[in-house]
Order: C-alpha cells, then sequence, then structure tokens
C-alpha cells in the first residue's frame, strides 16, 4: 500500500544534472539578494546600478559590500556546504538518514573547545593571547571537535574494524563528558562570559571575516574536495558492509576517510560559526527525496543546497529584528525541525528511517 | 579452483570451525550443508574473505585471498549474502549497476534488463528496492551477484558465485529457476558454492556436497555418497531416511524421519 506512491515517485524523479542547475540559479539568486540586504540601504537595485555604468559605490558602501557582506556570504556558503555534506557522509558511514556529526561526538568536542577559550581564554599567557588574538575561539573549537574524532575511532576501532554501534554509543559518550566539561565551566564563568557562551552556542554567521574564513578553508575544502571520491563506497555501504567489501570496496579505508572528512567539515564549520543545526540532516534529507540515495549526485548537490540554505538563513537572521540580529542557529531550527518532522511523519514505517 | 586448507575460526574465545580443508572446483555447484548452528554461514564468510581464519589458509584460483586487495578479490567472486537490508531507498537500477561496476571489465548498464529478466522481474529497474517484497528482494540480490560475475570465466581464470542460502525467501517456482541459473553459471566455466539448507534441491542441484557437523567437515563428496541415511542422520541428530530416484539421486521426505528402518 505504501509502495506504489513511492513506487511511482522515483520513477517521476528530476535529472541530477537539472537539480544541480536550479540549486545554481538559486544559489546566485540567493546571493545577490543577500548582498543587497542588510542594515545599510545597500539595495540590489542600488548594487546593479553601480555595477552596469550608473553611479559608482560610495567608500561607505564599498567597505560594506567588499568587507561586511561578500566575507558574510562566502562564509555561509563554506559553513553550509560544509555542514550538509559533513551530514551526507555521516549519514552513509551509519547507514542511517539521521545520523549526524552531532551524534558522534564532534559537535560536542568543538563545543568544548570553544567554552573553553572563552571562560579560560584569560588565563592564557598575554604573549600567546596577543598571537591568537580573536581566532582563540574558533581554533580552540577546531581543536576539541579534531581530538574527539581522534579519540572516538581510537576507542571504537579494534583489530582495523570500526563497529558501527560502538562508534554511535562512543559519540554519545563523549557528548556526555563533553557536555559535563562544559557545564562546569559555564558555573565558573562570568555575567560578560556567559553572554558569549550563549551566542556561541547558538552560531552566528556575524564575525564573518575573510580572515575567518582563510582559518576554515584549509580544512573544509580538501574534506569537499575528498567526499565525491568517497560516493561510490558510500552506495555500496548502504547494502551493509560486508556486502560492500563484496562489491570491491575497502571497507575500513572508506570509514577511516569518511570520518575524517566529517571531522574537518563540521569542526571547521562549527569552530568559524559555532553550533548550527538541522543544515546537516534536513539538507540530505530533502535530496533524496527530490533526486535518490546516489551519493555521487547527492554529495555535490548538497554542498549547493547547504550554502544556498544557509546564505538564506542568514539573510533572515539579520533583517527580521534589523538593526539587531538574530543567531543563526535559531533561524535553522525553527524552519529545519518542522521539515524534519514532517519527513520522519511521512517516512514513518518505511524502511530507511 | 578454491582451496581452503585446515580452516579454524575462533571469535570471542570461542572456536566456531575446526581443522576444515575442503576444494570447490570450477564447472561444479559446489553445496555447504549442516545442521542450524554447525558453522556454514562462517565457513562462507571465511571463503568470500568477510572473516580472516585463526588458523588455516584459503587460495582462489592460486591466489591467497587474505593477499588479494578487495577490488581484486571483486572481480573473482560475487557473493550472495543469506541477507542485506538496504539503508537508502536505491532503484533496483542503481542496485544492480553497483554489481557490474564490481566487476571485471566495462559495466555496461544495458546488461540491467537482460538480469532482471533472468530472475523474472522485468520492469521493476526504476523502481525503489524498498518497494518489492522479500523474495523479490533475494532475487535483485541474486541479480545483482550475477552483474557481477557476468563473466563466468576469463583469461582470469573462472568466475565464483558464492550464495549464502539463495532460496530462503523465494517460491518453489523461483527456487527452481534460481538453482537453474546457478547451475548455468557452472556450466559455463565458473565456479559455484552454495550454504543450502534444502537436502532435496541439495540433491539435485550440487555436484559436490560438503557436510558440516559443529564445526567439523564430517564428509565431503558427491550428492550420493554424502547423502545417506547415516551421515545425515548423524549431522543433523534426526533420524533421517533417504530414497533414491534412478536419474537425479537421493531425495527424502520429512514424513519419512524417525519412520522404523
Amino acid at each position: 500500500m505504501v509502495a506504489l506512491p513511492l513506487a511511482q515517485r522515483s520513477q517521476s524523479r528530476p535529472q541530477p544534472r537539472a537539480v544541480t542547475l536550479t540549486l545554481v540559479a538559486l544559489l546566485l539568486a540567493v546571493s545577490v539578494l543577500s548582498l543587497g540586504t542588510g542594515a545599510a540601504g545597500l539595495t540590489p537595485l542600488r548594487l546593479f546600478a553601480a555595477f552596469t555604468g550608473g553611479e559608482p559605490l560610495t567608500q561607505a558602501e564599498s567597505l560594506i559590500l567588499y568587507d561586511i557582506r561578500l566575507p558574510r556570504l562566502a562564509m555561509g556558503l563554506m559553513v553550509g556546504a560544509a555542514l550538509a555534506v559533513a551530514g551526507a557522509l555521516m549519514q552513509g558511514l551509519f547507514r542511517n538518514p539521521l545520523a549526524d556529526p552531532g551524534i558522534v561526538g564532534v559537535g560536542a568536542g568543538a563545543g568544548l573547545g570553544a567554552v573553553m577559550a572563552i571562560v579560560l581564554g584569560g588565563l592564557l599567557p598575554p604573549a600567546l593571547a596577543a598571537l591568537t588574538g580573536a581566532h582563540l575561539i574558533p581554533f580552540a573549537a577546531f581543536l576539541g571537535g579534531w581530538i574527539a574524532t581522534l579519540i572516538l575511532t581510537r576507542v571504537a576501532s579494534s583489530g582495523g574494524q570500526t563497529a558501527i554501534a560502538t562508534l554511535l554509543l562512543a559519540g554519545i559518550a563523549l557528548g556526555a563528558i563533553a557536555g559535563a566539561a562544559t557545564g562546569i565551566l559555564t558555573y565558573i564563568a562570568d555575567d560578560q562570559q556567559l553572554r558569549d557562551l550563549t551566542f556561541w552556542s547558538m552560531g552566528s554567521l556575524a564575525g564573518a571575516s575573510w580572515a575567518k574564513i582563510a582559518t576554515a578553508l584549509p580544512l573544509i575544502l580538501p574534506a569537499l574536495l575528498l567526499s565525491p571520491l568517497l560516493a561510490r563506497a558510500l552506495n555500496a555501504l548502504a547494502l551493509g558492509e560486508p556486502q560492500a567489501a563484496h562489491l570491491g570496496i575497502h571497507v575500513e579505508r572508506t570509514k577511516r576517510l569518511t570520518v575524517l572528512a566529517t571531522a574537518a567539515a563540521a569542526g571547521a564549520a562549527t569552530a568559524i560559526a559555532g553550533g548550527i543545526g538541522f543544515i546537516g540532516i534536513v539538507v540530505p534529507h530533502l535530496l533524496r527525496l527530490a533526486i535518490g540515495p546516489d551519493h555521487r549526485a547527492l554529495l555535490p548537490n548538497a554542498a549547493l543546497l547547504g550554502g544556498t540554505l544557509l546564505i538564506g538563513a542568514d539573510m533572515i537572521a539579520r533583517t527580521i529584528t534589523a538593526p539587531a540580529e538574530v543567531p543563526i542557529g535559531i533561524v535553522t531550527a525553527t524552519l529545519g525541525a518542522p521539515v524534519f518532522l514532517w519527513i520522519l511523519l511521512r517516512r514513518r514505517g518505511l524502511a530507511g528511517i | 579452483m578454491l582451496h581452503a586448507t585446515n580452516l579454524t575460526l575462533a571469535r570471542d574465545g570461542r572456536t566456531i570451525l575446526t581443522g576444515i580443508t575442503l576444494t570447490a572446483h570450477p564447472e561444479q555447484v559446489t553445496a555447504i550443508i549442516g545442521p542450524n548452528g554447525s558453522g556454514k554461514t562462517t565457513l562462507m564468510a571465511a571463503l568470500t574473505g568477510d572473516l580472516p581464519p585463526t588458523i588455516g589458509q584459503i587460495t582462489l584460483n592460486g591466489d591467497s585471498i587474505a593477499r588479494l586487495s578487495p577490488r581484486h578479490l571483486a572481480t573473482r567472486r560475487a557473493v550472495l549474502a543469506q541477507e542485506t537490508q538496504v539503508a537508502f531507498p536505491f532503484t533496483v537500477s542503481e542496485i544492480l549497476q553497483l554489481g557490474l561496476e564490481a566487476g571485471p571489465g566495462p559495466a555496461d548498464p544495458a546488461l540491467i534488463p537482460r538480469l532482471l529478466a533472468e530472475v523474472d522481474l522485468s520492469g521493476t529497474a526504476h523502481r525503489p528496492i524498498h518497494a518489492l517484497s522479500g523474495g523479490e528482494r533475494q532475487r535483485i540480490h541474486f541479480a545483482r551477484a550475477l552483474a557481477q560475475a557476468r563473466r563466468p570465466r576469463s583469461d582470469q581464470g573462472p568466475m565464483w558465485l558464492f550464495l549464502d542460502e539463495p532460496v530462503s525467501s523465494l517460491d518453489i517456482a523461483h527456487q527452481l529457476m534460481v538453482m537453474r541459473r546457478a547451475r548455468r553459471f557452472a556450466a559455463e566455466g565458473g565456479g559455484v558454492v552454495a550454504v543450502m539448507h534444502d537436502l532435496n534441491l541439495t540433491a539435485m542441484t550440487a555436484d559436490h556436497v560438503i557436510l558440516l557437523s559443529e564445526g567439523r567437515l564430517l564428509a565431503a563428496g558427491p550428492p550420493t555418497y554424502v547423502m545417506t541415511d547415516r551421515l545425515l542422520s548423524q549431522a543433523y541428530r534426526c533420524d533421517i531416511r533417504t530414497n533414491r530416484t534412478p536419474t537425479t539421486g537421493p531425495y527424502l521426505l520429512p514424513q519419512m524421519a524417525g519412520a522404523a528402518v
């Protein structure tokens, strides 16, 4: 009874290429809108006029465009793409569409790193503090995510085999440890630090700068470029680990590389933008509904849709209460959680959830 | 040729297989039979390279399988596992495509309709595999193994088809269909190793039967040699009386179990 609509839907799947072209067009449209939207009155029309031979941008307008809105757009694209691809990779690895880097402790580890930097950063020797400067929090968050992943693979792997169940349970344990440590740090934090903590934990693109992008890009870009190379192996892994091995896949290597790519993408994204939820779960889900689960099409399109969604969410975050800003994590949760629940309701009872 | 020498396999401190030495020949169907818990599936996992044996070694076409990369191993053998749960709603043709890409030589999608016709599932190519019944899914995965083993014999030697209970969810017509297809694969030069539960189907199909009991090899040879009252009764711990037709060898009726000899 449930089989029929599912079969019909699958037969009318759009071509992945058509979806990619649509997503590129959507990304461009959202990007232009985003560049022309903000508290300062620099509109898309004004930009269009300036770039088609009309009155050139004033110095203030140039500054807003190139040093505020453009890096923010680039960071939204980068973080959104990283979160969506990390989600798709994890889900392929765990053979479960509900898996997410947040689940295996990468997010919790990154969070602990950031909180430690916020609360204990003042104890650093002045020379070191001056050296790290504004990058202390992102760097610590990335380091925390990375260490969590290293501990995770160390605990969950034995004799060259990684059991997914152990990996998941280890992720839960790591999350609990990181959560407890974060709780202790929250207790000893002062008022100003608490405000910083709250803001960071909800996620934001507000601090976007070319320098921040430069700290995360060396991690996110290799992870994004590596992911398509894992696509065929992840397709085979959907049949099970022994079955993937029967199909010629080096299962252990695939799992190691997938964990690495996920940690790099999700850790670095969390590091510069804080905890932004739901992109990693909602984007791959929507794409699987549209073009099917083939990772060869899923991963690149997830990068596009993830970037587009986050840029859109950021636009909402900074206009809805302008000139104040809502943390973007609130926007993605408000938009993403109902979509997620709706997907669950629709697909509940079907295999694959 | 598939050779296993003195295979012993222990897991979590429990010995599952003890000192098994066996040979399977190309152009033959080799059936592994034995009661529940006798180690059939573990033996299969060792022969396909899933579980490295604790002691002993396995060679496929002359090469130790422990030294072959997964990629190379996949060009020499295809496997139908006992159960395969597909995690995402892949379509039937996407599943078969995985088999085509794993096998030797170029993956030609034009083979897909032919493979589906061979398992009596024409027209399902674009359906998600979850929309099919259990028996249909088992045939799709059989077709995937056939896709990977599309050349029963090449200059690399024979291709091998490992089937773990290939007919467990099938009706009688499709049981016969799958076993006939496996026989044809052997006739075309490939090797088939199948874990079997149905003794009559085994007697009809197998050239060579390996009987396991409590992780040890109890007997190996042609069905007429292995499938005797004494050996089967000993292995399955149950009085079994076999009979014989002039043309197809032994058969047995469950109604005759425990009947006075």
